[in-house]
């Protein structure tokens, strides 16, 4: 079955975290070198086990859009899922992931 | 950490890169989905749904990493990627069931080295070939 692979996810929570950290330096960094000199040139890691559950994590979102667009669409009559039956789903998928 | 401005390009394509892969992930598993619901759905919602998850992984990778601060850890771990799906009951047992499974399949492979008797792992749980 389809599915996100954890390496990907890997990469991806890197290079997020690298993103966030090059703000934070541009802001923070003047006024908080101790902080800085302490431990934040550490770069975070994600141990296998958590990229493989946040792998399945947005494969449930995928699937749980995917379910609710289509069960709205029905409910509507209508045989494909179009924009107005994603729209109608989203508010409610965004608030329970 | 380069800051300077080739750094920032260098980050630019390097998040290009890994969101056209995620992309690619993302669409097969919404029409794989689809198929088997025998729903058919428009190229714009596809579209749409690709990006939103995008998002949603994004804001995923800022949440586990403040959980794991907040418990002083510098490694990201299971239990932050629970907390992170705590929203929702249905979410979060399933992971749970996800996360004892993948500890079960730990336990055969230690009893296998510890005995020297070899033990077919269970099918089921062998996720380790089930990812494309």
């Amino acid at each position: 079955m389809a599915g996100f692979k954890p390496e990907l996810l890997g990469e991806l929570f890197k290079l997020v975290w690298e993103q966030q950290a090059q703000s934070e330096y541009e802001t923070v960094l003047c006024l908080d070198e101790e902080n800085d000199k302490r431990g934040n040139a550490r770069t975070p890691t994600a141990s296998k086990e958590a990229l493989r559950l946040s792998a399945e994590l947005l494969k449930l979102f995928v699937m749980e859009a995917v379910d609710r667009a289509s069960a709205c669409a029905k409910a509507q009559g209508d045989d494909q899922v179009e924009a107005s039956h994603f729209e109608r789903i989203l508010p409610q998928l965004l608030l329970d992931f | 950490m380069n800051f300077g401005e080739e750094g920032f390009l260098a980050q630019q394509s390097k998040e290009e890169k890994i969101k056209k892969k995620f992309r690619v992930a993302c669409i097969q598993l919404i029409e794989e989905t689809a198929q088997r619901q025998s729903t058919e759905i428009v190229d714009t919602v596809v579209n749409a749904l690709a990006e939103a998850t995008f998002s949603q992984s994004r804001i995923l990778a800022k949440d586990v990493l403040q959980f794991a601060k907040h418990a002083k850890r510098a490694s990201v771990s299971e239990a932050d990627v629970l907390l992170a799906a705590r929203r929702n009951a249905d979410v979060q047992s399933a992971l749970m069931q996800l996360q004892q499974k993948g500890g079960e399949n730990q336990c055969m492979k230690r009893r296998r080295k510890d005995k020297g008797k070899y033990i077919e792992p269970d099918e089921e749980t062998d996720f380790a070939t089930k990812e494309i």
